[in-house]
C-alpha cells in the first residue's frame, strides 16, 4: 500500500513521558507518544478492551492500560503484560519543521 | 503424577490454568466448572451486556480451544461434591474420582438471598445466565425495584437506564446511604448525584418484607407497610464465598478461605484464590477478601508460581473500578479508615482524592482520572512521602515528582 503521511500535532504539544490522542477521522483517534523526546504513533485504544492509552501510566518506553493494566512497548507495540494478549498496531512517524507526521498506511 | 485439580472455573480458576502452563508446568490441569460455557469475566455482567453492547462471548477469557491446545481439561457442566484431603482425591456429580498432587479452589462466590415466595420476576446477578434473564425480562417491564445500593445495584440501575429512559429504577437499601462497604462519603455524593440526575429513586433505611403477586410479582413490601409497585425485582445485596467443600476441615472459613501470601491454606497442598480467598494482604498488613477483577487476575499469577515451587508473595494493592453513567470511579487500597482526605479536583468531572493516615497514603479514589491512580499506586508500592500541598496542587505533576524521587 502506498504511503499515507498526515500532519498531527507539533512536538511542543506533548511533554516527556505523556500522550495525546489525535483524531485521524472515520471515529479513529491514535496515540502519539514522546518518549524521551523521540515520537511514537500507535492505535489509541488498548487491544483488550476500549480504553483510550492517552490515559494510561507511561515509564519509558512502555504504557500501562489505564483499566486492565496490561502493558505494551510503546515502539514496537509488543505486549509485555498481559491481560493484554494482541500487540498494538504502530505508524512510522517522522518530524518535519516542528511537526510530527505519521504515516496511516505504515 | 497426578497433577493440579482447579474448582472453579471462573476468571481466577482459568488463570491460574493458562499461568501454571506458562510458567512451564508439565502434568495434568484439570479445571472443573459449574456453568456450561468457557471460563469468563463477569464485570460486564452488570454493565455492558445489560445495555446490550457486549456478548457474553466477547468476555470469554479464551475459547474453548485455547484450552485443549495447553492441554487444560476443562470440565464445564460438572462439578465437585466433595474432597478427600488424606487420599488427594476429589468427587464430582457422576461420582468419578480424581487425584490430585496440588488442589486449589477457585469457588467463587454466591449472592446473598433474601427469603421470599417463589414467583417469577426475582432476579439475583452472579452468572452469565443471570445477566442474560435480567436483560431480557426487563425489556418490556416499567416498575423495576433494585433491592441493595452496592456497586452491583447501583451499575445495574445505572446501565439499565441508558438503555431505557422511561422506566421507573426505584433502589432500596437498609443503610442511610448507598455503598455500605468499602467507600467514603466523597464517592457517595458523587455517585448518588449522578443516579438522581437520572432518576433513579432512593428509598433508604428500608428493608423488603415481603413481595406481592400471583405468580409473578408486582409488589415490593416494605417496612412500616410501604408498598412499591414493581414488576421485576433485582437483588444484589453482597455475596458469600463458596466454602462448604471445607466445612468439615479444621481451618478458618469464616470469611473464606484463609490463605498466606502465598495462597496457601492451612491444608498440605490446598490452595484458594479468587473471590474465595481471604489472603494475607501485605500491603494493608490483615487478612482481606476481595470481591474484585483485579484480585481475579493478579493473585493467580502467584498462586501458579507458588505451585510450580517459586515462593513468591502476593503483594497487590485492593484496586476496582465500577462504572456509573458514564463516569469510571476506581479504588484503591483502604479508604474506610483514615485521617485526612486530600482532594486534586481538574473540574468537569475529573478528579482524585487521596486517603491518609498519619501522613501516610493509605488509598484513593478516582473519577475519570485512572492516570493520577496510577500514580497513587506506585506511591503506595514505594513509600514516596509527598508533602500535602503538592499532592493538592494540580500545577504539580505527581509522576514528574514520582520519578524525581526514586532517581535520587
Amino acid at each position: 500500500m502506498s504511503e499515507n503521511w498526515i500532519k498531527t500535532l507539533s512536538v511542543y504539544q506533548i511533554p516527556d513521558e505523556e500522550a495525546v490522542d489525535f483524531d485521524v477521522g472515520s471515529n479513529k483517534k491514535i496515540a502519539i507518544f514522546n518518549v524521551n523526546n523521540n515520537f511514537f504513533a500507535t492505535d489509541n485504544l488498548c487491544t483488550h478492551e476500549d480504553a483510550s492509552l492517552c490515559d494510561g501510566y507511561i515509564d519509558g518506553d512502555t504504557v500501562e492500560c489505564p483499566l486492565h493494566q496490561g502493558v505494551f512497548k510503546i515502539s514496537t507495540g509488543e505486549v509485555l503484560e498481559p491481560p493484554v494478549t494482541k500487540n498494538l498496531k504502530t505508524y512510522k512517524t517522522k518530524i518535519v519543521d516542528g511537526n510530527i507526521f505519521v504515516d496511516l498506511n505504515s | 503424577m497426578s497433577g493440579v485439580i482447579i474448582i472453579g472455573a471462573g476468571h481466577a480458576g482459568s488463570r491460574t490454568a493458562q499461568y501454571l502452563r506458562e510458567y512451564g508446568y508439565s502434568e495434568k490441569i484439570m479445571l472443573f466448572g459449574e456453568e456450561d460455557v468457557p471460563p469468563y469475566e463477569r464485570p460486564p455482567l452488570s454493565k455492558q451486556i445489560l445495555d446490550g453492547s457486549k456478548e457474553i462471548i466477547d468476555c470469554y477469557l479464551h475459547d474453548q480451544e485455547y484450552y485443549e491446545s495447553k492441554n487444560i481439561q476443562l470440565y464445564l457442566n460438572n462439578k465437585i461434591c466433595s474432597v478427600n484431603f488424606k487420599k488427594k482425591e476429589v468427587i464430582d456429580k457422576n461420582s468419578i474420582k480424581y487425584n490430585y498432587d496440588k488442589l486449589v479452589f477457585a469457588t467463587g462466590s454466591t449472592p446473598n438471598k433474601i427469603n421470599l415466595k417463589n414467583i417469577d420476576g426475582i432476579f439475583y446477578l452472579r452468572t452469565q445466565k443471570d445477566s442474560l434473564e435480567i436483560k431480557d425480562y426487563v425489556k418490556d417491564k416499567n416498575d423495576i425495584a433494585i433491592i441493595g445500593a452496592g456497586f452491583i445495584g447501583l451499575e445495574i440501575a445505572s446501565f439499565i437506564r441508558q438503555k431505557y429512559n422511561d422506566k421507573n429504577i426505584t433502589i432500596i437499601d437498609s443503610y442511610d446511604k448507598i455503598l455500605r462497604r468499602n467507600s467514603n462519603d466523597l464517592i457517595r455524593k458523587k455517585i448518588t448525584k449522578l443516579h438522581q440526575e437520572n432518576k433513579i429513586k432512593f428509598i433508604f433505611n428500608s428493608e423488603i418484607i415481603s413481595v406481592q403477586g400471583k405468580n409473578k410479582i408486582d409488589e415490593v413490601i416494605l417496612q412500616d407497610n410501604y408498598n412499591i409497585k414493581s414488576d421485576m425485582m433485582i437483588v444484589g445485596i453482597g455475596v458469600k464465598p463458596n466454602t462448604v467443600l471445607l466445612k468439615e476441615e479444621n481451618i478458618d472459613i469464616s470469611n473464606g478461605i484463609k490463605v498466606d501470601e502465598y495462597c496457601q491454606t492451612a491444608i498440605n497442598d490446598a490452595y484458594a484464590v479468587g473471590d474465595a480467598s481471604c489472603y494475607k494482604s501485605l500491603v494493608l498488613k490483615r487478612f482481606i477478601r476481595e470481591e474484585s477483577w483485579n484480585n481475579a487476575e493478579k493473585q493467580p499469577r502467584i498462586l501458579a508460581q507458588n505451585i510450580i515451587g517459586n515462593k513468591i508473595p502476593y503483594n497487590e494493592i485492593p484496586w476496582f473500578w465500577t462504572d456509573q453513567f458514564g463516569h469510571n470511579f476506581q479504588i484503591l487500597g483502604q479508604i474506610e479508615s483514615f485521617d485526612k482526605v486530600i482532594t486534586r479536583e481538574y473540574g468537569d468531572h475529573k478528579s482524585i482524592s487521596f486517603f491518609l493516615e498519619n501522613n501516610k497514603i493509605v488509598g484513593a479514589c478516582s473519577l475519570n482520572n485512572s492516570k493520577d491512580l496510577r500514580v497513587a499506586k506506585e506511591i503506595m508500592l514505594k513509600k514516596i512521602y509527598i508533602e500535602n500541598s503538592v499532592l493538592q496542587n494540580i500545577n504539580f505533576n505527581l509522576k514528574q515528582i514520582i520519578k524525581n524521587n526514586i532517581n535520587e
